[in-house]
């Protein structure tokens, strides 16, 4: 039966890097999931368990892509674009540092994948617009969605998941995180100035015309349902609340399409959330714990961190964060926020986000004609160690 | 005389401005946008590529204008993408001169970025090098002298030879 729990995760996982058409991961996580029920690998009371408590993560998850849609829906992602471009003033490292302040904003509230597709479009085309280069503000967008991901519960899916093992406030989490945060956020912007120093120093032009209004509606949206989160947490009352309110007011005002929701995403956690549960009720949770360093040491930390950063680069950040979840969850809050470090940061050490994503794609030789990737792999390296290493020591810091 | 002149967001100005002194008549001004998003490959990535494709066109053909009318001169306009070392070597096979910039304005070979490196190195035809504000940032360094190598050793007397 651990086979089959093991066999399914590994087919979920590869179905997720794959991402065929033919075998769409959703489909292959729930599938597998079902069959560990039928098989009896994992009981009725455990996955009733595991979808109640993964039910208001995949809601938040559900809202947090609902509200991102609607903002660019509204025209938030085109009117920024031309702030950005008329900021810069025509000068590189400027557009970079409002790039990089936009990317923690936008991550922080809307989350990872709001930064990844609806922030790095408007971040080229500010680049654009003020007729600089668009590369270090793609890459900064590609970059900050991952470690700018460690200040708020919802800036990243595997937060969402960790916190609710982890037992901390949405607020706590954000005072324990702001550090750590600091540190990558400081870290990737050092990096960027130095790997882009060439294209940077190019100038540019302030873009002349008129500029768009910044449309208020779906931003007081935004900050309502953020006070909402931080409101809700002491009052005792599930994330999923605040979310699902901010959702439906942002899909009244601005009508966004029903797929912004991506159900095969919800459903592939879900599936996934499953096997796992599976996988550790069957003895995966007691290897995982002999595995994990323990105790809140500085060096069990910095062990925990890069581990998960290993997990991550290995399975992708997700799969990663839910094998070793139980296991820091019994280890404690310090050990749960170490390892989404690990599994937040990490994947920027390789262009495809994951080297099982790089490894399948080389062996497709599908290379896509991509130019070279020789500043990607500078830049990973540059920042994912010093990330790993700064952010955990700030984290032992505040713990 | 055909004359490609290698639009850049960077080098633009210069470039336009030295083909404007050439006594030609045949202009064809050529912008490649090389588009690049690193990040977990799929449905969403293609997504995000497409809308980049898609702001890159227009921003090309806005500087592809632009140049066109710094130039003061009709000019056969070409917006490309991908590869740019690769498409500016397969135009300028068709070219008599091709005007391009440096990347950057500090001297030096790093100037010179990857792919107008390769176009330095390989282009088939002439080529009129720019910096992309008319001049250098500072002056150039001194040439370091050449260094020494090791004497040569003197060559061994041959053995005599024994009468």
């Amino acid at each position: 039966m651990v086979v089959l729990a093991a066999v399914a995760l590994a087919a979920a996982i590869a179905a997720a890097v794959a991402s065929h058409d033919r075998f769409p991961e959703a489909a292959v996580a729930l599938g597998g999931a079902a069959l560990l029920l039928v098989l009896g690998g994992l009981s009725w009371d455990a996955a009733g368990d595991e979808v109640r408590a993964l039910g208001p993560t995949l809601v938040v998850l559900a809202s947090l892509l609902v509200l991102g849609e609607g903002c660019e829906r509204a025209g938030v992602f085109d009117a920024l674009a031309v702030r950005l471009a008329l900021g810069a003033r025509g000068s590189g490292p400027r557009l970079l540092a409002l790039v990089i302040g936009a990317a923690c904003a936008v991550t922080a509230v809307l989350g990872l994948d709001a930064t990844v597709v609806l922030l790095t479009p408007a971040a080229f085309a500010a680049a654009a617009k003020a007729r600089l280069a668009g590369r270090p503000a793609v890459y900064a967008c590609a970059h900050l969605a991952n470690s700018a991901s460690l200040l708020l519960p919802i800036s990243n899916l595997t937060n969402l998941l960790a916190i609710r093992a982890a037992d901390v406030s949405f607020a706590h989490f954000a005072a324990l995180m702001a550090l750590p945060w600091a540190v990558a956020v400081a870290i990737e912007w050092g990096a960027l100035r130095w790997v882009f120093r060439g294209p940077l120093a190019a100038r540019g032009r302030t873009p002349r015309g008129a500029v768009p209004p910044l449309p208020r509606a779906p931003l007081v949206v935004l900050a309502f349902t953020l006070a909402g989160f931080v409101i809700a947490s002491p009052l005792g009352i599930d994330a999923a609340w605040p979310a699902a309110l901010g959702a439906v007011a942002m899909a009244a005002l601005t009508r966004p399409s029903w797929r912004a929701v991506n159900l095969p995403l919800l459903g592939f956690v879900l599936g996934l959330g499953l096997i796992v549960r599976a996988l550790a009720d069957l003895g995966l949770a007691d290897v995982v714990t002999d595995i994990l360093p323990s105790g809140g040491g500085l060096l069990a930390l910095l062990g925990t961190a890069g581990l998960a950063a290993l997990a991550a680069n290995l399975l992708n950040n997700v799969p990663a964060l839910l094998v070793l979840l139980p296991a820091a969850a019994a280890a404690g809050p310090a050990t749960v926020l170490a390892v989404l470090i690990g599994v937040n940061c990490g994947p920027n050490l390789t262009y495809t986000g994951s080297l099982a994503t790089l490894l399948w794609r080389n062996i497709l030789r599908d290379r896509n004609e991509e130019p070279g990737h020789r500043e990607f792999h500078s830049l990973g390296a540059l920042t994912v160690p010093p990330i790993l290493i700064g952010a955990t020591v700030a984290l032992w810091l505040v713990t | 005389m055909r004359v490609l002149v290698w639009i850049t967001e960077g080098g633009w100005e210069a470039c336009v401005d030295a083909a404007a002194e050439l006594d030609a008549d045949d202009f064809t001004l050529l912008h490649v946008a090389s588009l690049d998003l690193p990040g977990p490959r799929g449905r969403r990535h293609e997504q995000v590529l497409a809308r980049m494709s898609e702001l890159a066109g227009e921003a090309a053909s806005a500087l592809l204008d632009d140049a066109e009318e710094r130039l003061g001169r009709d000019a056969r306009k070409v917006a490309a993408d991908g590869f740019a070392e690769e498409i500016v070597m397969e135009a300028a096979a068709d070219a008599d001169l091709l005007v391009l910039a440096r990347d950057s304005s500090a001297p030096g070979p790093h100037s010179i970025g990857h792919a107008a490196r390769f176009v330095v190195d390989h282009a088939p035809c002439a080529l009129l090098l720019v910096w992309p504000e008319g001049e250098p940032d500072r002056p150039a360094p001194k040439p370091k002298p050449k260094p020494k190598g090791k004497p040569k050793p003197k060559p061994k007397p041959p053995p005599y030879e024994e009468w």
